[in-house]
């Protein structure tokens, strides 16, 4: 790395905006944690033309509309503008943003921001502290023909600020030439798991799980939530309290307790994390996999016959629940062209033909009842992972889930690895976060 | 300019052959380019006029007149050489320190207290419970400017029925000779003139149109067909500077530049502004206990890291370069090249890849060595780990360094050892090691800077972990960079204030350190 | 010259070598001597390429195997396809081929800027004594030491205000981006750069200026071809540096057709990401090497064959 001591060594030490957009959720201990929701997959090679890119960089004043999105959705999304525009009769330009989260609050600060742009439901509550998105009135009426957690996701305080178009979440994913059945409880996976490995050598690992040395709170979170424990309790208007912090609350520690044994028993491990779940999966290494769609694209490149099914439920709780995470649709606080960036997100993304237009970028499920239905009919895929989702909360899209991950995250780690008991650590985290709550 | 010309030996060059009379041509050429340098300040400067940064004038003006005082008269040589330089590094990267500097004695933030109320009323506004939503078409009257004319909203609400509104209220337009879409947006109507979405779009007031309605509501655009009854539930009392809920009766006031509610119950309002808080951030600093309990440890570590980076990489890369200083060696560029492949790729791949390859237990370093390491959650292989990929990943260039170096030193230098009877080893170390310290001296220094600063490396490894249980904040191999990022842009509410002012500590701890440290090295002698 | 070299051999050879008698080293440095020590260092570089090279073999490896992922366990992969680097050169949402003529254009123009400002900055300080001289320097060495990461900030607000006024420069274009790159030249390289300067003889200039030739003269066509290698040298360094430079870049450029190689790959490396594009990714951290290498075998000679003071003399 000395490369820059002489290069460009006082300018290129260390960019605070990149990096901090690059975990996703701006939490540098937990890289990936968010970004499941942050990034998406299922087309990457048969994408069309590149007519999205040659516009004109940053924002061209002699465009109606300026959409920011990433590399994946960019195609579709300018096929959907495009459209939209011939409609108006007005141009408009699709651009792709590597960290879009971080580029559009710094860009919309120093007024080059677009007027829309596509991300993530948990960016809200960040998005409204740094003033750079604007309210979206949606009508009762058309709020209704969204799936109703999808519509809660894009609500902060209570204003919606967002149009959706995709969810999704983990659900167990197997391997089916090694598991062909789907456990219901965890007690079941882990035994089938283990005997799945004892008579197979090439198998290593019983159950896949992004851990790693920091930990991963998305991945932690549906264990707590199988007790009915979680995060951050209710407030008043529906949203999160950043006020009521149930990391250490009754069900949250049970969940706790489940991560601890399946530590001690060799199931979870630190050593399995982001950079290579997905490679020991594709391997042919592991019967069982909780993971989200992004991940059935490299399986099936590896030629692996999967299926999908429900996170399965823990012995004396419920069934574990995935956060769920919401694509959505924002407008820029400071949008150029305000009336027609309302315009495309209240009466044009709310389409069927338009989000199921999306969905062939994302293979996600669309967040509009109508378009999922006729998907789901036809993609088994699509379904499995709804399903495992249709009962769970959005992922909270507080600004103060951002002193969560880091903590939350190295709980579980500690917890997994038997560094510390349940529930002296997730009150120690609970103390933690509570305290980085309070600074802010 | 202060710099006046000084040539060493004075006495060796006498006077008549200072000023040699430069060729025609050069002369025309250093001409032609500070006229055009004068031209392009004159463009920048209507330019800066246009856009409103008066003030940015006045420098680009005394930029200009030192370029024009060193190169046009013959009074400064130095300045000559150095000016480029001095104009690009006072404005790239000094000016930036000082701006950086000067937001740690602020909270850090950037929007201004009136952009945040403006904000929390606009995010306020609700609709009004059991209003209509009516299809628009925004119109001006026939005849008036389409982009000045005063604003009409043309109406349809549920039932079919048809209003106009401007900005003294809503009333019913006449049906005659109206023309509606099968949604029932209006089209045409006689006496106005409907606006296209480009129109539409053009018109700047639109953000702050309303149609009043019942007790303080208004029907507003939402995008360009769709028209709601929306109120402002919070509002500013510029008197009492307080925010208040209208639906709740709650009041806000402020606290902190942000507005949080005045009986503590509820939330506060997420968005802050810019102020000024003296030093109160290098007071946090030094009283926070959480930070200054994991400062002396990340302190110690940083400077093991940053010494111990600069020595292994330097003496590998020097062993390496002297390996590869044989004539006799055939093949020796393409091992050369072959060796400096770790320093082509970008650093970021390969610190993906040392992580990778340090897995405990699918990790290529393990299963090489036999070992059962646990080198990312063990406080010290985790340290040794950071070790070993930076020394793999600078080795190369001082290799580099050291090789171009090496060729600085005379043969003869060498021959005259020989034949004093020195030994390899002996030459080595009394002869070509002082005259390649001299050489790389102060860039082992800079190199111990860099590392001392070196973010990417860890934040790549090992994201500053492993982690003790109860601080998540303080990592085992943090720096102090990566620490201050942390403590800067994550969390709830990231300041970058306070991080700024970390960053100047760190500067002056840095700074002290390589000072005292160059003033030990031989090259000190060399400089005065 | 053919025994000279002999006594620059790696310090491992000389411990052994020193001791022998010391009156007899010249003899056993014969013929047969001389091939021993070859051998002895062909030995040495085998062992260094492999501690070189071996991480890179994973590289290597996850860019030919078509469902490559970063799992280091598999040295060798599976199967072998070019597939990746197809997806790598015909992915639009990804345009390869655009951020890596942007990376070299960059990195030209930005390593040349900062060898050439370094030169005549090194110039200034190793040839003339002036006021402020050593000072200078010294300060030059600190300001490096500021932590960078967090004037970047300075640094974007900065440039959203320079494109109001010269489009050509704002954010989002590559000549902005070398432009930031230039205000670290002085800094960076004039120890480096002054540091040889000082080895080449005063006595040279003394002479030249004698004969009548003016400082700038002097400059281009004495000092600057005797410092040859340590130009080059610093031009790799600057090139190499800036090439896949990522952390500035990545705020700077926004638009995926402006961007650099290094802000692209990383942004392939990030989140989730990294799985799915992984082999992708490794084909394109591939290829970064290639201008690199590519451009040391070029300019080899000129860093290590070249001029040397002593034959100037």
């Amino acid at each position: 790395m000395h490369k820059r001591v002489i290069g460009a060594m006082a300018i290129s030490g260390v960019a605070a905006l990149a990096l901090s957009a690059c975990g996703g959720s701006s939490t540098p201990s937990t890289p990936g944690t968010a970004a499941p929701a942050a990034n998406d997959t299922s087309t990457s090679a048969a994408a069309p033309k590149p007519s999205s890119t040659t516009d004109a960089p940053v924002r061209d004043a002699n465009v109606d509309l300026v959409i920011w999105t990433d590399a994946d959705r960019a195609p579709t999304v300018k096929k959907i503008a495009d459209a939209f525009g011939q409609e108006q009769g007005i141009t408009t330009s699709v651009q792709i943003a590597v960290n879009t989260r971080q580029q559009f609050k710094d860009a919309t600060k120093v007024g080059k921001g677009p007027d829309i742009v596509v991300g993530a439901h948990d960016w809200l509550g960040e998005l409204v502290q740094e003033n750079t998105v604007a309210p979206i009135q949606l009508s009762a009426d058309t709020a209704s023909q969204f799936s109703r957690q999808s519509i809660n996701a894009a609500k902060f305080n209570g204003q919606n600020y967002g149009v959706p178009y995709a969810v999704e979440n983990i659900a167990l994913m197997r391997n089916t030439a090694l598991a062909p059945d789907a456990p219901k409880t965890m007690d079941e996976l882990v035994a089938s798991g283990k005997a799945i490995k004892a008579k197979n050598p090439k198998v290593t690992n019983v159950l896949l799980q992004q851990v790693g040395k920091v930990g991963n709170a998305y991945y932690t979170y549906p264990y707590m939530s199988a007790f009915g424990g979680g995060i951050f309790g209710a407030s008043a208007d529906g949203g999160f309290d950043p006020k009521k912090v149930i990391v250490d609350s009754k069900g949250s520690v049970q969940g706790a307790e489940v991560l601890a044994k399946l530590g001690k028993e060799g199931v979870l491990s630190t050593n399995v994390g982001d950079d290579n779940a997905e490679g020991l999966f594709d391997a042919g290494k592991a019967p069982y996999f909780f993971t989200g769609p992004w991940a059935t694209t490299n399986a099936k490149k590896a030629n692996i016959k999967y299926a999908i099914s429900d996170l399965p439920t823990l012995d004396g709780g419920g069934q574990m629940q995935p956060f769920l995470g919401v694509q959505l649709f924002y407008v820029s606080a400071k949008a150029k062209n305000a009336a027609i960036a309302q315009e495309f997100v209240t009466n044009y993304l709310t389409k069927k033909d338009v989000q199921l237009e999306l969905f062939k970028a994302l293979g996600r499920p669309p967040a509009l009842t109508a378009a999922y239905d006729e998907v789901a009919a036809s993609n088994p895929d699509v379904k499995a992972f709804f399903e495992a989702g249709k009962d769970s909360k959005p992922m909270p899209n507080i600004p103060a889930m951002n002193s969560v991950w880091g903590p939350l995250g190295q709980a579980s780690a500690d917890v997994i690895a038997g560094k510390a008991g349940a529930q002296a650590r997730f009150a120690s985290a609970q103390k933690e976060i509570v305290a980085n709550i309070n600074k802010g | 300019m202060s710099l006046a010309t000084k040539t060493p030996p004075a006495p060796a060059s006498p006077p008549t052959y200072h000023s040699p009379k430069p060729p025609l041509w050069a002369v025309i050429v250093k001409w032609a380019a500070l006229a055009l340098v004068v031209v392009v300040a004159f463009y920048l400067a209507t330019r800066l006029a246009d856009e409103g940064y008066g003030l940015y004038i006045v420098i680009l003006a005394i930029v200009v007149m030192a370029v024009l005082v060193v190169y046009s008269t013959r009074r400064s040589i130095p300045m000559k050489y150095l000016l480029p330089g001095l104009i690009l590094l006072l404005g790239l990267q000094v000016w930036p320190i000082i701006m950086t500097v000067s937001t740690a004695f602020t909270n850090g933030q950037t929007i201004t207290k009136a952009e945040t109320i403006t904000a929390i009323e606009r995010n306020s506004v609700r609709e009004v419970a059991g209003a209509p939503r009516y299809k628009l078409s925004i119109a001006v009257k026939e005849g008036s400017d389409v982009a000045t004319g005063n604003l009409f909203f043309l109406l349809t609400s549920p039932d079919g029925a048809l209003k106009v509104g401007d900005e003294k209220g809503l009333s019913d337009l006449p049906a005659d000779g109206v023309v509606k879409t099968d949604s029932g947006k209006i089209t045409k109507a006689p006496g106005f003139t409907v606006l296209n979405a480009r129109q539409i779009n053009a018109r700047k007031d639109l953000a702050t149109f309303a149609v009043p309605s019942t007790d303080g509501s208004g029907i507003k655009a939402v995008g360009l067909s769709e028209a709601f009854e929306g109120r402002a539930t919070v509002t500013y009392d510029e008197a009492s500077d307080t925010l208040k809920n209208t639906a709740t009766g709650q009041v806000y006031v402020v606290k902190d530049a942000r507005f949080v509610p005045q009986d503590g119950k509820g939330q506060a309002f997420p968005q802050k502004w810019v102020e000024n808080v003296g030093f109160k951030n290098f007071q946090t600093i030094l009283t926070d206990s959480s930070i200054r309990s994991g400062f002396l440890k990340i302190f110690a570590w940083n400077i093991a890291f940053a010494a111990l980076s600069v020595i292994t990489t330097f003496i590998l890369g020097m062993l390496l370069a002297l390996l590869f200083n044989d004539e006799r060696l055939k093949g020796k560029s393409y091992y050369r090249a072959l060796l400096v492949l770790p320093y082509a790729i970008p650093g970021f791949v390969t610190s993906l890849l040392w992580a990778s390859m340090f897995n405990q237990d699918y990790g290529l370093v393990n299963s090489l060595t036999h070992l059962d390491v646990d080198w990312l959650g063990n406080p010290w292989a985790a340290k040794a780990a950071i070790l070993i990929a930076n020394l793999w990943l600078g080795f190369p260039y001082m290799f580099l360094i050291t090789t171009g170096a090496l060729q600085s030193i005379p043969s003869d230098v060498r021959e005259a050892a020989k034949i004093d009877g020195a030994g390899p080893a002996r030459t080595l170390r009394s002869i070509i090691m002082p005259l390649l310290l001299v050489a790389v001296g102060p860039l082992l220094i800079a190199s111990f800077a860099f590392n001392f600063n070196n973010f990417s490396l860890v934040y790549l490894l090992t994201g500053g972990g492993p982690f003790d249980s109860d601080n998540t904040s303080i990592g085992n191999t943090d720096l102090l960079i990566t620490y201050a990022f942390r403590l800067a842009f994550s969390g709830t509410s990231p300041d970058y204030g306070l991080a700024a002012a970390v960053s100047i500590i760190i500067f002056f701890i840095v700074a002290i350190m390589s000072y005292a440290g160059f003033r030990r090295t031989a090259s000190l002698e060399e400089v005065n | 010259m053919s025994t000279e070299p002999a006594s620059l051999a790696a310090p491992a050879a000389t411990t052994i070598r020193a001791k022998t008698a010391h009156g007899t080293a010249t003899t056993a440095q014969g013929p047969r001597g001389l091939g021993r020590s070859v051998w002895w260092r062909h030995g040495l570089a085998v062992v260094a390429l492999i501690w070189a090279l071996f991480p890179i073999v994973f590289l290597i490896s996850a860019a030919f195997n078509p469902s490559g992922t970063l799992n280091s366990a598999e040295l060798i992969p599976k199967s072998f396809s070019m597939s990746n680097f197809d997806t790598l050169f015909n992915d639009p949402a990804r345009p390869f081929t655009t951020w890596f003529k942007n990376s070299l254009l960059v990195a030209f123009i930005g390593a040349f800027g900062q060898v050439f400002i370094g030169a005549c900055a090194a110039y200034a300080f190793s040839r003339m004594r002036f006021k402020g001289r050593r000072g200078g320097l010294l300060s030059l060495l600190l300001l490096q030491m500021f932590p960078a990461l967090l004037t970047f900030v300075a640094l974007y607000l900065m440039f959203a205000k320079i494109g109001d006024i010269i489009p050509a420069l704002g954010l989002n274009t590559v000549l902005g981006l070398g432009l930031v790159y230039l205000g670290g030249a002085m800094g960076a390289n004039v120890w480096l750069l002054k540091g040889y300067f000082d080895t080449v003889p005063r006595e040279l200039d003394e002479a030249a200026k004698v004969d009548g030739a003016s400082h700038a003269r002097i400059f281009f066509t004495m000092i600057l071809r005797l410092t040859m290698p340590i130009l080059v040298t610093t031009f790799m360094i600057s090139f190499i540096g800036l090439f896949s430079e990522f952390l500035l870049a990545s705020i700077f450029l926004q638009d995926v057709s402006s961007q650099t190689v290094g802000v692209g790959l990383y942004s392939m490396s990030i989140g989730n990401e990294k799985n799915r594009l992984f082999g992708q990714f490794a084909a394109g951290a591939l290829l970064c090497s290639i201008p690199v290498v590519a451009l040391y075998l070029s300019v080899q000679k000129q860093i290590v064959g070249g001029l040397t003071t002593g034959s100037v003399k």
